[in-house]
């Protein structure tokens, strides 16, 4: 589940969509992950 | 423990006309997976002394969230001015972003907000006799810096297990 968001957010950052109670949907775009926290200190 | 912290909110295109919409950018960190998305509002406060005046200007629900540092860009659409009381329009007041979790509000941040003639010479001698929309075209707006940040615990995912970062 976890590579799977972290790859559909990356796919999809900044793009907004609606669900299908019409309400706006965008996924954010990720920064930065705990792993590569940990790898880049 | 929040499991969604806004890190940074940078306010883009400001200052602006009255009529611009309002854009933020978000950044926030999770610490969990979410089981849902997260909401976000930006509330305009139209009048000091009624909440019915109170705009909901816009909302977005945000996700999937990866665990990490995200960033988003929130944009909203001005508010409509013919439901604001015409003479608190200039002036000082306040925009509220807000962010929930299962209709919960863990998050609000608000700005003021200062609305003005956006030629300096107007300020001083405001034009007469016209319109309210020909007045709205000519006002410009500032979102001032240091919000006010109130964060409220809510209950999350009874799931969730932090990460360690």
């Amino acid at each position: 589940l976890s590579s799977e968001r972290r790859r559909v957010s990356n796919t999809d950052a900044g793009r907004e969509t609606r669900t299908k109670e019409g309400k706006r949907r965008i996924a954010p775009q990720l920064l930065s992950s705990p792993t590569q926290v940990a790898t880049s200190s | 423990m929040s499991l969604v912290t806004v890190t940074n909110v940078d306010v883009l295109d400001n200052p602006a006309k009255f009529t611009a919409p309002f854009r933020f950018e978000i950044t926030f960190e999770c610490i969990s997976e979410l089981a849902e998305d997260i909401e976000w509002k930006l509330i305009y406060v139209g009048s000091a002394d009624d909440a019915k005046y109170d705009q909901e200007l816009d909302s977005i629900l945000v996700g999937p969230i990866p665990v990490g540092l995200n960033k988003f860009v929130f944009e909203a659409k001005a508010p409509d001015y013919t439901k604001l009381p015409s003479e608190e329009i200039i002036g000082v007041t306040v925009a509220l972003i807000t962010c929930s979790y299962q209709g919960a509000e863990f998050v609000r941040i608000g700005y003021y907000v200062n609305n003005s003639y956006a030629d300096p010479a107007l300020r001083d001698d405001p034009p007469m006799d016209i319109s309210l929309e020909q007045k709205i075209e000519l006002l410009g707006r500032e979102i001032l810096n240091k919000p006010r940040v109130t964060r409220y615990q809510i209950k999350w995912d009874p799931t969730v297990i932090p990460m360690s970062t």
